[in-house]
């Protein structure tokens, strides 16, 4: 029966039809998240009161969710960057542990004196880098699969964190595998909602400026084409192998980046869960946004109310944390679906007339 | 195709193998095929001509089975048939070799035609067919490495192998000969007349009249998606009847080029030796190009002409010495080469000149872009579009570009390559490296390369124009080489006689 369905690329997909598709993508999406949601126990009236009102509308709510938006926003820019040149980083998790672990030792050693805060956020940007440098360049030199090197990289460094929470960096006070909680000079200011804090300017910078880059200046354009078609890249005289390193480079520091403002804006010290999740929030997001650096913000906030919303759903409803990477997976396999279907056209032939 | 080919069988009353009727097709807003007809008898070569774009590809993309027809009948055998998938197609025993080669790469091409066998039949048996195959044709075939490593020409070779192999009785050959060199050539056309002879039916799609008039016997032409000549006998027309009937009345002439004065030695390469994986693809070769000269590299495909290509614009490490206007190159970046006017439009330029899903203005300011003539840091977008929408216009890219906005890989063929030009010749062009740069552009874009090319010369800058299309080197170059297994073999003679060059292309030991 289905030898009359065949499947043709579209010559072009309008602006216009694809922010429909988009749209109508999303709709589709939120509702079998509900239908999910109700499957799973959640009163059908609280829906609107526990994923609209408590995370966006009420102010203490809108303040978690912004303060979780903020490292996603970093973990998308870091996805973003490596996914326009084809360089799948899905061990996000592993540089933005090394960040905050940098950050942390900053904090813990005193380095630095006066210019304390700037340090550990280096630092945290240069643990990010350094993770995924090698598997950079194995991917470069050698055409090792970057999948496999950054995925296995982010176990080695969360075993490395819990070495160091259970060891040097482990609070002597209490028995809980934290490390002391920072000084005050070793903390990002806070807005006086909530957690909020400096660290949503840091991450708003850096997407200002990773936009900049891409779209007005000559390394961004180097590496759309680059990332695009990198032998013609190299054949038109570009460094390929250059720009796809440093933008590389720049996606880790963002990873470690986020770990730097997760220990110094948040937590105020370092733990075990620091970034949990944040490989898939941060490529789904990426996904999401088109790997359009403007965009992430805003995709962000919306990934960020939904994880917020899953915290109370679960204390509240007793509904399992993981409904939330459910849900995730539904908008993400949505939207996947959707822009298939706006590039092919499915038709099935019409039966002619002997 | 210096001789006529004869003993022609006048299949007239044989009985049709297909019919085409009233076949349509629309891809959005374009009317890519306009109630076309097309009739092919049994034991026929049925030219089918047409610029690019004309529907030639569209129109066997339907009968094939990729594509659905919107309206019209296929009649294969005199009774309809819904041909719905590529393997609905083969077992009506419609068989095509396209001009983009549907080969899986990694595979070898016994592999590929094994697997295009698929269920029908065991490997066993699709080698015996193989073997049948190559015993009654003459057809040079790497059975056993795989098709990446192959020339295009070579996999086109495996192309035309799977088809026959595959028991295509109504066989369609996708422009060929565009890749083939003139003995080559000549082969696959008595190839086809031996096809048809034992009652195959071929569709034979060419941009070169003269094939035509060899091998064909009727003609069809397609203009803008409609049937404008109708399956006449190549006997009863001209050359002119063709060409008219193709593009509607312009000039297309072979260009010719008078005598030339030639400057200063511009490329030297002395000594050069490129190794690709081990083998010594270009051996030992030393080239001169002068100011205002085309230098043209005949040979057939997969000899190391890319190889050297890519050695001359530093894309590969070589041995040897390369200097261009007395500067020494032999270490030298891409980058720096470029600047010292260095130009290259590879064969493949989807693949090596353009970044398909960027815009045709990003396209086209790459290398200003990239040398930091539109801004050292900052590129203003506008920048990038005013550059982009002055060679638009200077180089006639046609069709909707959006201002440049439009992604390049919706632009046909003909308009991509003018794309790359407009990019590579720049008036700081000094060597122009052209390897094979009208493949598969139809006459009239063919003819506007070609004087692009000239035109750089008389600005002084000297071409390297690598071809397997015999016409345009011997139409163009001042001085003709050719390459054989990554070796250069030349004449006494700047501009030997054609059978010369063949007996070069081929007979080099």
């Amino acid at each position: 029966m289905f030898e009359r369905v065949t499947l043709e690329r579209r010559a072009e997909t309008g602006a216009l039809r694809s922010a429909l598709v988009y749209v109508i993508a999303l709709a589709v999406a939120t509702t079998l998240s509900l239908g999910v949601m109700i499957a799973a126990g959640v009163p059908t009236g609280a829906l609107f009161e526990e994923l609209v009102v408590q995370v966006f509308l009420s102010e203490a709510g809108l303040a978690r969710t912004v303060t979780m938006a903020t490292p996603m926003i970093l973990a998308a820019l870091a996805a973003a960057l490596c996914l326009r040149l084809k360089f799948w980083n899905i061990g996000i998790e592993g540089q933005l542990i090394m960040g905050a672990i940098l950050a942390t030792a900053v904090a813990l050693y005193d380095i630095g004196g006066a210019a304390r805060l700037p340090v550990m956020l280096l630092a945290s940007a240069l643990g990010g880098a350094l993770w995924v440098a090698a598997p950079a360049i194995l991917k470069l030199r050698f055409g090792v699969s970057e999948v496999i090197v950054t995925l296995l990289l982010s176990n080695v460094a969360f075993l490395f964190l819990q070495h160091l929470l259970f060891g040097p960096f482990g609070d002597t006070s209490h028995n809980f595998p934290t490390s002391p909680v920072f000084d005050e000079t070793e903390k990002l200011a806070r807005f006086g909602y909530g957690d909020t804090n400096t660290g949503l300017i840091i991450a708003l910078v850096a997407v200002a400026a990773i936009a900049l880059v891409t779209h007005r200046m000559r390394f961004g354009f180097a590496a759309r084409f680059a990332g695009d078609n990198a032998r013609a890249s190299e054949a038109l005289g570009f460094n390929t192998g250059r720009i796809m390193l440093i933008s590389i480079l720049a996606g880790g520091a963002m990873a470690g980046l986020a770990g730097g403002v997760i220990v110094a804006g948040t937590e105020h010290r370092l733990t075990q869960v620091v970034g949990l999740n944040m490989t898939f929030n941060g490529i789904i997001i990426a996904a999401l946004a088109r790997n359009a650096p403007l965009m992430i913000p805003i995709v962000s906030f919306f990934i960020a109310g939904l994880s917020v919303a899953s915290a109370s759903l679960k204390v509240f409803y007793g509904v399992s944390e993981g409904i939330v990477l459910i849900i995730q997976g539904i908008i993400l396999l949505t939207l996947v679906t959707f822009q298939f279907a706006s590039t092919y056209r499915v038709t099935i032939a019409r039966q002619r007339p002997a | 195709m210096a001789s006529q080919m004869t003993n022609r069988a006048a299949p007239s009353g044989a009985a049709l193998a297909l019919c085409v009727r009233g076949v349509s097709k629309t891809f959005g807003d374009a009317v890519v095929l306009d109630a076309a007809n097309f009739e092919l008898r049994q034991g026929e070569v049925h030219a089918l001509l047409g610029e690019n774009g004309a529907g030639k590809s569209t129109l066997m993309n339907i009968l094939t089975g990729i594509y659905a027809a919107d309206a019209g009948t296929v009649e294969v055998d005199g009774a309809a048939v819904q041909v719905q998938s590529p393997a609905a197609a083969q077992v009506l025993g419609i068989g095509m070799v396209h001009q983009h080669f549907k080969l899986v790469m990694p595979f070898t091409g016994r592999e590929n035609v094994r697997l295009a066998a698929g269920a029908t039949a065991t490997w066993a048996e699709t080698d015996a067919r193989i073997d049948d195959v190559l015993k009654r044709i003459n057809l040079k075939v790497e059975l056993d490495i795989p098709v990446v490593k192959l020339s295009i020409a070579e996999r086109q070779r495996i192309e035309i192998l799977k088809a026959l192999t595959l028991g295509a009785r109504i066989l369609i050959l996708d422009e060929p000969t565009a890749v083939l060199t003139d003995q080559e050539a000549e082969m696959l056309l008595a190839l086809m007349r031996d096809l048809a002879a034992s009652d195959h039916a071929i569709i034979f799609i060419t941009h070169k009249l003269r094939e035509v008039i060899a091998a064909g016997d009727r003609v069809s032409t397609l203009r803008r998606g409609k049937m404008v000549m109708h399956g006449d006998q190549v006997a009863d027309i001209t050359s002119a009847d063709l060409s008219t009937a193709m593009i509607g009345g312009q000039d297309i002439s072979q260009i010719e080029r008078g005598e030339t004065s030639l400057g200063a030695p511009l490329l030297q390469a002395t000594n050069l030796t490129v190794f690709d994986g081990g083998v010594k693809a270009v051996d030992d070769v030393a080239l001169t190009v002068h100011q205002g000269e085309i230098v043209g590299l005949a040979g057939v495909g997969g000899n190391g002409q890319r190889e050297l290509a890519e050695a001359l614009l530093g894309l590969r490490p070589c041995q040897g010495g390369i200097s261009l206007g007395g500067e020494n190159l032999s270490d030298a970046s891409v980058s720096h080469r470029r600047s010292s006017g260095v130009r290259y439009v590879p064969a493949d330029r989807s693949s090596d000149a353009l970044s398909p899903n960027n815009s045709l203005a990003d396209n086209l300011s790459a290398t200003a872009v990239r040398t930091g003539k539109l801004g050292r840091m900052f590129t203003s977008p506008k920048r990038i579009t005013d550059q982009a929408k002055s060679l638009i216009a200077a180089f006639a890219i046609a069709g909707d570009t959006a201002g440049g906005r439009r992604p390049v890989r919706l632009l046909s063929g003909g308009n991509a390559q003018k794309a790359v030009l407009a990019r590579e010749l720049d008036i700081e062009a000094r060597l122009i490296i052209a390897h094979s740069p009208t493949r598969g552009l139809d006459v009239a874009a063919c003819r506007y390369v070609h004087d692009r090319l000239v035109e750089a010369t008389a600005r002084g800058a000297g071409v390297l124009l690598i071809s397997e299309d015999l016409e345009e080197i011997l139409a163009l170059s001042d001085h003709i080489h050719v390459i054989s297994r990554g070796k250069l073999a030349t004449t006494a003679n700047a501009k030997p006689r054609r059978e010369d060059i063949g007996a070069l292309m081929l007979g080099h030991v």
